[in-house]
């Protein structure tokens, strides 16, 4: 069942399963992580609302073929506290639902060069230009994602 | 109002604004080099390096102090500010100088105040575009954004500030909705079953079937190609 303001507006539009795991090898914290698609790839990517952008890795961008005409070039960009640099494109976001709608929102994706510490990482979906766009809510019980559109 | 500096005797903040404006005069005189200089070489713009001193100065006064009622930092002079009231030179761009150090310094809060102590109206596309890369080295990704729109708006003939505030806008474009996947769950189960099993690994997953995995991404979608029906994932 989604989720409803008291006037009975939908507060989420879509639901989705989460897994609780480590986001990567060298990790044991567990975060929330849900299927999307970016463009056309279908891939995993961990919540992160302390982050900004949707942080992708190079080997997902290499696959999705990003044109570096359509980038702008960061020769260093302060994320996590770290110093690392690479290049943000404008990209669709699917975050896929197990139950309602599916939704696709435009987000601001930072590539990193492949010699970084976020390389080793799936995608990340941070909250500034990429989550702030949606409503979302977490029921850690049941470990479900729900979300919706924010406008 | 007098506040007391430790281990320096009582000053007027008068006498503190004057002190920290004196120490910004760079000691290379007329001949000190652009701030473009600063940024591109490993050696810090002496006039740089007076204002970080003036900075480091500031904040050390700011800890020290000790006064009633009043919140010191709201009479220290941001370093925008500060840069801006130094003559020691002839044309160096002071504004640009502040912001090249906030990014340098990766200090969001100085970029601020240097960015705000800006007209930017009378900027040209590569001032923008010089100040968006600081903005982003310095954390200040807002800050960038608001760079991007604004440069764009002054200058729409520059395609790379096009290219930035395209990037960097706020997102505005309505959402799509499709119907839900019960592939979705599908595959998150067969994940979860066979998690230990392929740990470490890419696999290419479909309906809640395994497709193929391997140690790159790569490997999978040269061999079932970029296809929004299947999950390429790596297992943790």
């Amino acid at each position: 069942m989604l989720l409803q303001f008291s006037t009975r507006e939908a507060f989420a539009t879509g639901a989705v399963l989460y897994a609780y795991i480590p986001a990567s090898e060298r990790e044991e914290t567990p975060r929330i992580t849900i299927d999307i698609r970016i463009g056309d790839l279908q891939t995993s990517a961990f919540v992160d609302t302390g982050g900004i952008y949707l942080i992708c890795p190079p080997e997902i961008a290499s696959a999705l073929n990003f044109d570096p005409d359509d980038a702008l070039q960061s020769k260093q960009v302060l994320l996590r506290g770290e110093i690392v640099r690479g290049a943000l494109y404008r990209v669709p976001l699917t975050i896929l639902a197990s139950e309602g709608e599916t939704i696709t929102i435009e987000a601001t994706a930072f590539v990193p060069n492949a010699a970084t510490t976020l390389s080793n990482f799936p995608c990340i979906l941070g909250m500034y230009l990429c989550l702030e766009r949606l409503r979302f809510a977490v029921d850690p019980l049941n470990e479900v994602f729900y979300f919706g559109e924010a406008a | 109002m007098t506040i007391a500096l430790s281990p320096h005797a009582p000053l007027s903040l008068i006498e503190v604004m004057q002190e920290l404006i004196s120490n910004l005069r760079p000691t290379s005189g007329a001949s000190t080099p652009s701030y473009r200089r600063a940024v591109e070489s490993d050696e810090l713009w002496d006039g740089t390096r007076a204002i970080e001193a003036a900075q480091q100065r500031t904040y050390q006064h700011a800890s020290a102090v000790d006064i009633n009622g009043s919140r010191f930092g709201d009479f220290i002079p941001a370093v925008g500010v500060l840069s801006a009231q130094s003559t020691a030179t002839d044309n160096p761009d002071y504004g640009m100088a502040a912001l090249a150090l906030a990014a340098e310094n990766h200090d969001e809060q100085a970029f601020l105040a240097a960015s705000a102590a800006i007209d930017w109206r009378r900027r040209d596309a590569t001032d923008f575009l010089q100040a968006i890369q600081w903005a982003l080295a310095a954390g200040a990704h807002r800050a960038a954004s608001v760079l991007a729109l604004r440069g764009a708006e002054l200058h729409p003939d520059a395609d790379k500030l096009l290219t930035a505030a395209r990037v960097l806008a706020p997102q505005t474009t309505p959402a799509a909705y499709q119907s839900a996947d019960s592939s979705v769950t599908l595959n998150r189960s067969w994940l979860k079953a066979h998690r230990q099993e392929y740990r470490g690994r890419w696999v290419a997953l479909s309906g809640g079937n395994l497709l193929g995995n391997a140690i790159t991404l790569e490997e999978l979608t040269s061999r079932f190609g970029v296809n929004p029906q299947i999950l390429y994932t790596r297992v943790f």
